[in-house]
């Protein structure tokens, strides 16, 4: 049983996403047993492991679409636990999903707006009729930046239906930036891209780490994404946390190997290139 | 308790006739994920095709039955597996708009027949008495209609237990791919489903022709509603629990109609349990025990126009100015239009919860209503006119949250059946009401001072459509527009970005009920005073299909509808074209709901394709391989030398 790597940490474990113990039961199955993790800001921290092995559940439970059977979920030194999930946004989490959720009906640049303006609108009903001429041109600003970041100010005028997957995955993720969230939650964010969107992704990842100080907790299968882009990384495998540690070490380690062999040695090899 | 008992004895009887409709709805449901809310129509069929059999041309009842309930069960059976399979791939708005198509379109098709008068209709089964408990005697009819329910619940349980049948079923409802791949065609398993689901609302429809003495349209199509209620206690799963449902039901109103004659207050309560608990149920299961059935797919969004700017502002010019002569040149019909323009307001104010956020309501008219209602009585307190018409949109706020309710809880098929039952159960017991719509349902409802006549006030109705117009731009451009937008597409990505969407769903409902009761107040002031009777309950579901069929645009479809729904059947003196014409538009509501994800573009586009090939010739034969014939390939093989024996 790994604990959470807390003591290395800037911040200590009030910095950015703390799970102790976490369990989450559907009826009779345990999707997720007694995981602790931290995801500090300014590092990118992955959670990897084989299908099923209740990376998105963790997920949901962390954003707070699935309510833990027990263990708690700790932001930023509050405790979420029970916090439904737009609380949890206004803490400062935010998060893409798998099969993507974009606003279809929505042009690209509402779309990244909206990752702001859902923020101030909040449990506010009067927010919810109009902005307030203060918050216009921050969410014109900050819209701007996501999209050039992204490299998709180019797509800012046309409709999420119309793109490819990976410019998809790009405005999903444009959409979280501006959001200006602490700690980004992403769900196999290359999963549909191709190799060369897929080092575009990367790069922005890293800036928004290295430059803005964010925190992100990666679901990926790409191995060599998750090489390439993550600090720390956790692996589940039936629900339990198997390993815990810096890359280099989680490729050497026996026990991520053995859970991996078998159907999914390639992804060992994967991971040895993805550290090259 | 005897004095208990002639009401449970019929209780029981019509709770069995509840529980076969609900057993055949429930089958259906499950097999193929789709919820016909014509159900009922197709039991009201039913009964008239017995009572045109047995009645009119003197066949004795069992062939009558035979033919009725067997034959007719079996042919439209048929036809509603192909009707299930076009709609399976659409969104659940417009499943539910193509099964309400079906009602209305069935339900033209008997008054085309056979008139909107309920005809009296002798009890065909022994009336015989066979025992009699403490003084009420149990007849043989029904004993009959309890036994054939009992029998179709066991025979349901054991088939869907034990045969093959029953298995293919179940596994249809899990993965029809994988069925298919095990040699048991999917599409005929749903067509044995579909046909013993209209063999069973034929059954029912027939029974409860028998129970009330009478046919009539609407009383038998509502069947399907008590169905509704005796489904939810089964948590539209269980077949065997849907008969019990029914019998609860049943027995409840029985108890409660004994109650009434002692108890005013109760009075019409009856009527009501299985609305209320339709609601109830909806609101209160858990939700993860309610699970949507089906394929549940996105609603493509709507593509922005294809007509330039310039062809779009001329065409809004142009209407506006016909809406400005309009009165000047109708003529005699005017009031028509009168009609049309009141409910515009009524068809935005649903717009924005369809189209913009979508929502479903199948209780509008019920805000209308209560929207009627509060206007008439805030003139009597001689408040002004138009602020009298502003506070009765506001006095149906509460009306609005109330409904909001399920809405954060529900979505989708369920929230559709809560907001049905909430719609009903407001119709049925509060309409009647005299705090309502006043002792003998008569509510002073005057138009305005000055525009009395027909004329000035049809400006004073164009006026109010052309604010609800702008609020509804306005609302569309703004931050809410952008979050009900989000909140239509993409749910539980809106909330996890910061917006609390249950405070999103409340001001959409809100605001959706206060235009819907000023558009009700307006159209209570083209008559003078107004009643219940002018706000039917099930109206609500022709207004979801009349604003679906109108087209994907929020503002253009609240006119078009209103022409649609009230100006074009009243051209026509004649009954038999207006019955023709809901013919025509059920049929109309089936076929766009199944093309609503784009099915008909590409029928379209296949069309113009082959007739193409046969104006110009193939264009490239390779491209176009699924439209060549076989002998054709085989010809060509034969030539390139690949195959075909030497």
């Amino acid at each position: 049983m790994t604990g959470p790597t807390t003591e290395a940490v800037p911040g200590g474990p009030d910095n950015g996403l703390l799970l102790s113990g976490l369990v989450v039961r559907f009826g009779g199955l345990v999707a997720v047993d007694g995981v602790n993790l931290h995801a500090p800001t300014g590092r990118v921290t992955g959670l990897i492991g084989p299908n099923g092995a209740g990376k998105t559940t963790t997920f949901n439970a962390c954003s707070g679409l699935v309510r833990p059977t027990a263990g708690s979920v700790r932001l930023f030194g509050q405790d979420v636990t029970s916090a439904s999930p737009p609380a949890r946004a206004q803490r400062g989490l935010g998060r893409t999903f798998q099969r993507m959720e974009l606003f279809d009906s929505l042009l690209v640049r509402e779309n990244v707006a909206l990752g702001r303006e859902a923020g101030l609108a909040g449990s506010r009903p009067w927010h919810h009729l109009r902005a307030r001429h203060a918050d216009r041109d921050a969410i014109r600003a900050a819209t701007d930046d996501a999209l050039e970041l992204c490299g998709i100010t180019e797509l800012a005028d046309r409709r999420p239906a119309d793109l490819s997957t990976g410019q998809r995955r790009l405005v999903e993720l444009a959409r979280v930036v501006a959001g200006g969230f602490r700690l980004l939650l992403l769900d196999e964010p290359s999963s549909g891209l191709d190799h060369s969107e897929t080092d575009r992704f990367g790069d922005v990842l890293r800036h928004l780490v290295d430059e803005r100080g964010t925190g992100l907790l990666i679901v990926e299968h790409d191995m060599g994404l998750v090489m390439r882009v993550c600090d720390y990384l956790y692996v589940l495998d039936f629900g339990r946390p198997i390993f815990d540690g810096e890359p280099e070490a989680v490729v050497a380690s026996d026990v991520v190997r053995a859970a991996y062999l078998g159907d999914e040695t390639a992804e060992i090899e994967e991971m040895e290139a993805g550290l090259v | 308790m005897s004095a208990y008992l002639p009401f449970l004895v019929f209780g029981i009887t019509a709770g069995a006739v509840y529980g076969i409709s609900a057993m055949g709805l429930v089958l259906t449901y499950k097999t193929s994920g789709l919820f016909n809310f014509g159900h009922g129509a197709v039991s009201a069929m039913a009964a008239f095709l017995f009572y045109s059999l047995h009645v009119e041309h003197g066949l004795p009842w069992p062939i009558a039955a035979l033919i009725a309930v067997v034959g007719f069960g079996i042919l439209i059976g048929v036809v509603l597996e192909r009707v299930a399979a076009a709609l399976a791939e659409v969104a659940i708005t417009y499943k539910i708009v193509g099964t309400i198509g079906l009602l209305v379109g069935i339900r033209a098709l008997i008054v085309l027949i056979y008139s909107e008068e309920a005809r009296v209709f002798a009890p065909f089964l022994p009336q015989a008495k066979v025992f009699s408990i403490q003084g009420v005697s149990v007849n043989v009819e029904n004993l009959i209609t309890l036994g054939l329910g009992v029998a179709a619940a066991a025979g349901l349980f054991v088939l869907f237990r034990v045969t093959r049948l029953g298995i293919a079923v179940r596994a249809v409802v899990d993965d029809a791919a994988l069925l298919d791949v095990t040699g048991e065609d999917p599409t005929r398993v749903r067509r044995r489903a579909w046909v013993l689901g209209s063999i069973f609302a034929a059954v029912s429809g027939v029974l409860f022709a028998s129970v009330q003495q009478q046919v009539q349209v609407d009383v038998l199509s509502l069947l399907i509603v008590q169905a509704f209620g005796a489904a939810a206690l089964a948590r539209f799963s269980s077949l065997p629990g849907s008969f019990v449902g029914g019998l609860v039901i049943g027995m409840v109103q029985a108890v409660i109609s004994k109650e009434a004659t002692r108890m005013p207050a109760l009075v019409g309560l009856d009527l009501n349990v299985p609305f209320l608990v339709l609601f109830v149920v909806l609101v209160v299961l858990p939700k993860g025990r309610l699970v949507e059935l089906g394929r549940q797919v996105k609603a493509r969004a709507v593509p922005p126009s294809r007509v330039p700017l310039r062809h779009r502002q001329v065409g809004v010019a142009l209407a506006l100015v016909f809406a400005l002569v309009l009165p000047h040149i109708v003529g005699s019909r005017l009031p028509l239009w009168n009609t049309a323009m009141s409910e515009v307001v009524l068809f935005l104010s649903l717009g924005l919860l369809v189209r913009l956020s979508g929502q479903i309501s199948l209780c509008h008219v019920g805000f209308a209503a209560a929207g009627a209602a509060a206007f008439g009585h805030i003139l009597s307190w001689g408040v002004p006119w138009g602020v009298a018409l502003l506070l009765a949109g506001l006095a149906t706020v509460p009306v609005g949250a109330l409904i909001a309710v399920p809405a954060i809880r529900l979505s989708g098929l369920y929230l559709g059946l809560a907001t049905l039952g909430f719609g009903i159960f407001l119709a049925q017991f509060f309409y009647t009401k005299g705090y309502m719509f006043g002792v003998g349902q008569q509510l002073a409802t005057p138009r305005p001072a000055g525009f009395t006549s027909d004329v000035k006030y049809y400006y004073v109705l164009l006026g109010l459509a052309l604010v609800g117009t702008a609020v509804v731009l306005v609302v569309e451009r703004s931050r809410l527009g952008r979050l009900l937008r989000g909140l239509g597409d993409a749910p539980v990505a809106l909330s996890t970005l910061g917006a609390n969407t249950n405070v999103t769903l409340v001001m959409v409902f809100c605001l959706s009920a206060v235009m819907a009761g000023v558009s009700g107040a307006a159209f209570a002031g083209l008559f003078g005073r107004v009643g219940g009777f002018s706000f039917p309950a099930t109206q609500s579901l022709t207004l979801l299909a009349v604003l679906v069929v109108a087209g994907p645009r929020i503002i253009s479809a609240a006119f078009v509808a209103p022409i649609l729904l009230f100006v074009l059947p009243g051209y026509t003196d004649n009954p038999d074209i207006a019955n023709g014409l809901q013919v025509a538009f059920g049929l109309t509501a089936v076929i766009v709901a199944a093309g609503s994800q784009g099915a008909l573009d590409a029928w379209f586009g296949r069309l113009a394709l082959q007739a193409r090939e046969r104006l110009v010739g193939p264009a490239d034969r390779r491209i176009n391989r699924p439209a060549r014939r076989r002998s054709e390939r085989a010809a060509e093989l034969t030539a390139s030398g690949v195959g075909g024996a030497r």
